[in-house]
């Protein structure tokens, strides 16, 4: 070998270059292969928390992470590119979630979405992207972002962003023991605390930090709510879960053969199927812990969205906007796909609009996304397509008609060459795979159906409650819900049981004993003048309206060339299309039907921040202090409200506080009450006829498979002889929730059950009627 | 702020940060998983972890087939469950009344020993007088409401 060498010295140099390369690429190959092996060895620890919370992160990254190493694309921001690393994971294993089901079942693979399909498809990808990406870099540690020099204010920093959703935790643990919101309150100091540091960050150009601020305060905000119970808080979340827990007791995902919208989104049936499989956590803990980490994202991805026009502290102040909205911690918590939806939707509205991402890595980068979104949510990914798809007509229209004008164009402008934001492929590949996933695959287009059958019937149904009042009372109140007095709701609930042929009512001699009357008071906030609370709902309401005039102000900004500055006109179509799908949602009750109107808000104010950070920055410029303590003031006004802060002066009783009121009667459920909700489900055969309150329901979705819709007429006239009645821990208190026309509370009907039913279970906190 | 194609590989420097996250994130992650899994005790005399609610509920058995018609007279069969979640062993007392309009006589009562976690099946036969009307199964003590079965038709 020796005399080889000496013979051809140039042989020997191409073999130590190719001996170096190896080496080199072995090396490069090392953290990824590395971090594989402690995935593969910790979803095998199951037995410990430790491992499983391991094995959780690195299926949430490590696939994304060699995925973004082999098509070599870093964001220069750290937050964006931890971002995109999460949600190309997800989107992976929601991919292996379909094609796994659909083909491995064909090669005797029947429960491909158990731990060790998935744990061999995951490091399959791994192995692959890192053998691709590991010919030039090293797939980890040159994609995921680490940081400067590691100084103490660093570490600081760190355990700031850290304590607060630990604190989350522990406060609401503690609360949901039976002690005090200390704890809660705490952490709601700090979150508040996270985010003015984060806005001194912001006006200070540190653009990842500020955006990692407000992940942490908006985490901690979340999950004080989402683990607010020892079981799952909120309504749709147990209808979500229901379908879960099939798809993971299956193992495999199925599409819908009744075309079931619930079951045909990968994000909450078979995403959440395999991360239990592969980690061993709990589906429930997934749904608490794991969703609310995409909602906590959005905010930054918004920053990142209107600080690409507008400077960074404005752009930051836009984002906090949205995490002091109330849907942000009253609604999102307990709609789980939507926090998957919207949190592919902030990615798609990055890759639209970050500025070096291009050619075909963005527009493939894209397509991955909008399929990530279509198979999530079909109301965000339905919406997305109108916007885009209006947005590329007119923009399409508009240079159409400069060209027809034959408006000169400059030798500058002539050369660059021209990158729409939303291109031609993205409106079609966006329209296709809805098309695609709803109406080939699932054939879960109801709620596309339900709103026309809506429209035809009722046409826009312009304000539905838009009656008295000033117009700006008829504005506000004109498609929100109304509410009822008992004996209206004893009314209306009969009028509907009318169209119930099969109803064996109670004869009227023994129901017409037992009238409507008020729910008993629940516990209070005592000590509180209830004259304040009116007050600070209308401050926050006044506050709300003002920040949707700024958003319209903004999108009018965009339209003037001289504020717009370099932002494209692209960029102001595209924000007045979502400026009239949101108008129109807060008209149209048609819409209300179909789309929740905070959500359609959510949604939109997620683009429209380009123009609210513009409205800032415009009165920030001229107004310098007085605009920035006016804005810190009204948006302290939105947190105190929306985590329930303010009840120290209103009075009230949030559920994010207090183990009383209205909200904890209807969302916390107790172990007894989903106990005795099972028994129930569980005694009453088949095809049994239950009834219970608008959220005695949620009980029973939550403690049991049943998935059929309870009877929630629960009046003495509407009740049938033959039925089962479930009453829970607030109907036991006395009070009841109903709907039918408008929301109402009222004094449930013990007294006409104990005279015409048997109580056939019975715990402290629960009964079952027969 | 913008994203941008690598063209170079970054030097070892950046190597090592980076490498110092990851495996800083990955202790912080195991020493909260172990704190959680082997400290729960300690954390929940600390009240950070929230405990499973401890009650004892009761049910009839098989409710769907509850008698239509009870001869009176005659010993009727009274079948009820008692559900332990105390977290611990119970012998829970158990009391059968009937109620004849305002008066109630105890027809039967026991004690039923349910294991933690369980549940228990108690039987019993009850005589039933001409003018009940009701009969109640209590778990004294529970805070439970008794069960309550109306007697739907009383022939001799």
């Amino acid at each position: 070998m020796k005399h080889a060498a000496a013979r051809h010295p140039t042989r020997t140099v191409e073999a130590l270059s190719r001996r170096q390369g190896s080496h080199r690429t072995v090396a490069q190959m090392s953290t990824a292969l590395l971090l594989l092996v402690a995935f593969d060895v910790t979803s095998g620890l199951q037995h410990l928390l430790a491992a499983r919370l391991v094995a959780l992160v690195l299926a949430l990254t490590l696939p994304g992470a060699t995925l973004m190493g082999a098509f070599r694309v870093r964001f220069r921001s750290g937050f964006v590119q931890w971002t995109a690393i999460f949600g190309l994971s997800a989107a992976t294993l929601m991919a292996w979630g379909v094609a796994g089901s659909m083909v491995m079942p064909h090669l005797g693979v029947n429960r491909p979405l158990e731990r060790m399909p998935v744990l061999l498809a995951i490091n399959f990808v791994t192995l692959v992207a890192t053998v691709v990406a590991g010919r030039d870099s090293d797939p980890v540690l040159d994609f995921v972002p680490g940081c400067g020099h590691i100084r103490p204010k660093h570490v600081a920093f760190a355990v700031l962003c850290a304590v607060g959703p630990m604190a989350a935790l522990a406060g609401v643990e503690h609360l949901n023991g039976g002690g005090s919101n200390i704890g809660v309150q705490i952490s709601f100091a700090i979150s508040a605390l996270v985010l003015v540091v984060g806005a001194w960050l912001a006006f200070h150009d540190d653009m990842p930090t500020a955006q990692a601020c407000l992940f942490s305060a908006g985490l901690a905000m979340v999950w004080i709510f989402s683990f607010r119970g020892s079981h799952l808080f909120g309504y749709d979340i147990q209808q979500e879960f229901q379908r879960f827990e099939v798809v993971f007791g299956a193992g495999r995902w199925s599409p819908p053969t009744n075309g079931d919208p619930y079951a045909s989104m990968l994000s909450i049936t078979a995403l959440p199927a395999m991360l239990a499989h592969l980690t061993g956590i709990s589906g429930l803990y997934l749904f608490k812990g794991v969703f609310p980490i995409f909602l906590a994202f959005v905010p930054g991805l918004v920053v990142h969205v209107a600080g690409r026009w507008s400077r960074l502290g404005p752009a930051y102040l836009a984002g906090t906007y949205l995490v002091v909205l109330p849907q942000f911690t009253g609604q999102l918590p307990g709609i789980s796909r939507q926090e998957v939806g919207f949190f592919f939707f902030g990615l798609l509205l990055v890759l639209l609009v970050d500025e070096d991402l291009i050619g075909a890595t963005r527009q493939i980068a894209i397509v991955i996304d909008f399929a990530a979104l279509v198979v999530s949510h079909y109301s965000t990914s339905y919406v997305a397509v109108l916007v885009l798809t209006l947005t590329w007509l007119a923009y399409g229209a508009i240079r159409l008609f400069g060209v027809m004008k034959g408006r000169k164009t400059s030798q500058r402008r002539r050369r660059r060459r021209f990158v729409p934001i939303v291109s031609l492929v993205t409106v079609l590949s966006g329209i296709g795979m809805v098309f695609a996933w709803d109406v080939g695959i699932t054939h879960s287009t109801s709620n596309v159906t339900h709103f026309a059958s809506e429209v035809i019937d009722k046409g826009p149904d312009f304000l539905p409650n838009a009656t008295g009042g000033n117009i700006l009372t008829r504005w506000l109140n004109g498609n929100v819900g109304s509410s009822q007095t008992p004996s209206e709701y004893y009314t209306t609930a009969s009028n509907a049981a009318k169209t119930q042929r099969w109803l064996n009512p109670y004869p009227r001699s023994i129901t017409s004993q037992f009238p409507a009357q008020s729910a008993p008071q629940s516990q209070s906030n005592a000590g509180i003048d209830p004259s304040s609370s009116g007050t600070i709902t209308t401050l926050a309401t006044t506050v709300t309206e003002i920040f949707l005039v700024f958003v319209v102000a903004g999108a009018a900004l965009l339209l003037v060339r001289r504020f717009r500055r370099e932002a494209p006109s692209e960029i102001a179509i595209f924000g007045v299309a979502f400026l009239l799908f949101v108008g129109y949602t807060r008209i149209s009750g048609s819409v209300a039907g179909s789309y929740n109107i905070d959500r359609a808000e959510f949604q939109s104010f997620m683009f429209l921040s380009i123009g609210l950070a513009f409205t800032i920055d415009f009165l920030v410029r001229h107004l310098r202090w007085i605009a920035i303590t006016g804005l810190v003031v009204a948006l302290a006004v939105l947190f105190a409200t929306n985590t329930g802060e303010s009840s120290v002066v209103s009075g009230g009783a949030p559920v994010s506080l207090f183990n009383f009121g209205p909200g904890y009667d209807q969302f916390v459920i107790s172990d007894e009450e989903a106990a005795a909700a099972a028994w129930l489900i569980h005694s009453s055969g088949s095809n049994p006829l239950i009834y219970t309150d608008e959220y005695g329901t949620l009980r029973i979705w939550d403690a049991t498979t049943y998935a059929a819709a309870p009877q929630t007429l629960l009046t003495p006239a509407t009740i049938d002889q033959g039925s089962w009645v479930l009453a829970t821990q607030y109907n036991v208190q006395g009070r009841a929730y109903g709907s039918s026309g408008g929301q109402v509370s009222y004094r449930f009907p013990r007294a006409f059950l104990n005279t015409v039913k048997d109580v056939v279970y019975s715990s402290p906190q629960s009964r079952v009627y027969r | 702020m913008t994203a941008k194609h690598l063209t170079a590989t970054p030097d070892q420097a950046v190597h090592k940060r980076s490498a110092s996250v990851i495996v800083g994130g990955l202790i912080a992650l195991v020493l909260v998983g172990a704190v959680v899994q082997f400290g729960s005790s300690a954390l929940g005399s600390l009240g950070v972890l929230s405990r499973p609610q401890r009650y004892i509920a009761i049910a009839i058995v098989d409710p769907s087939r509850l008698p239509l018609r009870i001869m009176a007279g005659q010993p009727a069969r009274i079948t009820f469950e008692v559900f332990n979640r105390m977290g611990h062993n119970v012998r829970q007392p158990w009391q059968i009344s009937v109620r004849s309009g305002t008066h109630e006589t105890v027809a039967a009562r026991g004690v039923a020993p349910v294991t933690s976690d369980s549940d228990s099946m108690v039987s019993v036969n009850v005589r039933i007088g001409h003018s009940a009307s009701d009969i109640l199964i209590a778990a004294p003590g529970t805070g439970t409401v008794p069960l309550q079965v109306h007697i739907p038709a009383t022939t001799g």
